[in-house]
């Protein structure tokens, strides 16, 4: 043989080996999600349940819990809260394009973002960035009278950032677990009763309290900027994010107005300071461990700080659309 | 020792015994002085002058350059430090950045379990002060 010929086969050959080598690669990304995960996700939109489930979350060194009462159908939820509850009375309703909140002892009903999307967010990332965490599956515990199958999905370094239990007949997701960077429990939800099968009348997501006064979460920082004397300064809506809560707080006897904002790919936090405060993106990286950035700036005495997880670019480029007013009107 | 006057001294050096000594130095031999050894001298202060040089010039190749690079990352280093000093980051910094990171988690830990915000769960307990991120109240929590 000539050498031409060898020169040739080698091509074909390190073809072949480089298009094999691409197909496994993308079979392992695949093969790496746990089936149970990818049927919870395939199936999260079609879900047709009720049933009660026990919330617990921490706030630094104060935690909290209270029980849903959930009643589901495809992407319309609502929520009850049990007599004797802080929280009873109060009633979520959900749709494709909303979240009401309604509190009746101010007879308000607060008009906010889907929170389902949200909830799902961080689990389509890890199907998305398969290659960016490790999955392990065993059996899980009996939930709610249901067998599940446990997911823990760890960072690379094999941190374990949540457990699923899912049921892996239907793919709804029983029990939740978040953990914080040292491994202790940050949020948690865990149904205690479920039924598959409930009777679910037409206006059960029909929502209509006569009389009571709409909230929308503009009106809601108007609010809470007159409380705290601040001006208003807030995302527009060309940024592709919606506002979805604010609330005031100090810091060190220093006032701060926090806006939270959302779109289907994830979550962005406005700080707003009334004097200059000295804020390190590199800290504010290391210690969310490389989960979202941060970009600080000026304006007059303003000084804001815009988190999320993109690249930082992103955040400085999101910044040019913090304006004074709501935001609304730029629409 | 008795010390003889001038006028004394003639007959003394006419004397028998002096002329015995004057005789037996002019006799000796007249040696010629040789210059070997100072040009031996010579080579070997050549050969150790050689070797001082060499040594000096091996200092000047190495150990000067080493010497100013020293001194120039010294200068570097005093003026670099001079002009960022020294991040120290005070508790009121550190807990503005803690405050950050805690509020976004939170917020985002809360999204993933439950259809109540933050901001939700406050507004049912209304206050006229505004309250502390950091350090919540007991009528906060209890109103989860």
């Amino acid at each position: 043989m000539t050498p031409r010929p060898y020169f040739v086969l080698s091509l074909v050959a390190l073809s072949v080996v480089c298009t094999a080598q691409r197909q496994h690669h993308r079979g392992n990304s695949e093969e790496g999600v746990p089936k149970a995960l990818r049927r919870l996700l395939e199936n999260a939109d079609h879900q047709r349940y009720s049933g009660v489930r026990s919330v617990e979350f921490r706030f630094g060194d104060k935690s909290g819990k209270h029980d849903e009462i959930v009643i589901r159908l495809g992407k319309n939820s609502r929520v009850e809260f049990p007599a004797g509850s802080k929280l009873a009375g109060q009633i979520i309703v959900e749709t494709e394009e909303s979240r009401r909140h309604f509190f009746p002892d101010k007879n308000e009903v607060h008009i906010l973002p889907p929170r389902r999307e949200a909830a799902m967010e961080h689990l389509q990332s890890f199907v998305h960035d398969a290659a960016k965490w490790k999955f392990a599956t065993v059996k899980g515990e009996l939930i709610a009278g249901r067998r599940t199958v446990q997911v823990s999905v760890s960072d690379l370094q094999d941190n374990v950032v949540q457990r699923l239990w899912i049921d892996p007949w239907t793919g709804l997701l029983l029990k939740r677990q978040l953990f914080d960077g040292v491994g202790a429990s940050a949020a948690s939800f865990e149904f205690t009763e479920i039924n598959l099968n409930p009777q679910i009348d037409d206006r059960t997501f029909f929502f209509d309290p006569r009389g009571a006064k709409i909230i929308t979460p503009a009106i809601q920082l108007e609010r809470n900027a007159k409380l705290a004397k601040f001006d208003v300064w807030s995302l527009d809506l060309n940024s592709g994010y919606r506002l979805e809560s604010s609330r005031f707080a100090n810091n060190d006897s220093k006032p701060l107005l926090i806006q939270h904002f959302v779109n289907k790919i994830g979550r962005l936090t406005l700080f707003q300071f009334d004097s200059a405060v000295s804020v390190d993106g590199d800290i504010v990286r290391k210690m969310a461990r490389g989960d979202f950035q941060s970009h600080k700036w000026t304006n007059g005495k303003w000084t804001f700080v815009l988190v999320g997880s993109m690249d930082k670019s992103v955040l400085e480029r999101l910044s040019r659309h913090v304006i004074p007013g709501t935001g609304e009107a730029s629409d | 020792m008795k010390q003889s006057h001038p006028e004394n001294i003639e007959p003394e050096l006419n004397s028998t015994s002096q002329q015995f000594v004057a005789r037996v130095v002019s006799a000796l031999p007249d040696d010629q002085p040789s210059m070997a050894w100072r040009s031996g001298l010579n080579e070997q202060l050549l050969i150790v002058a050689a070797k001082r040089r060499k040594r000096s010039r091996l200092i000047a190749w190495t150990l000067r350059p080493a010497l100013g690079l020293g001194l120039a990352s010294a200068v570097m280093v005093a003026m670099v430090t001079s002009r960022t000093p020294s991040r120290i980051v005070s508790k009121h910094e550190a807990s503005v950045e803690g405050l950050v990171v805690a509020e976004h988690q939170q917020s985002s830990d809360l999204a993933q379990v439950s259809w109540v915000d933050r901001s939700s769960l406050e507004s049912t307990e209304p206050s006229p002060k505004p309250r502390s991120t950091v350090n919540w109240s007991e009528l906060d929590t209890e109103s989860l």
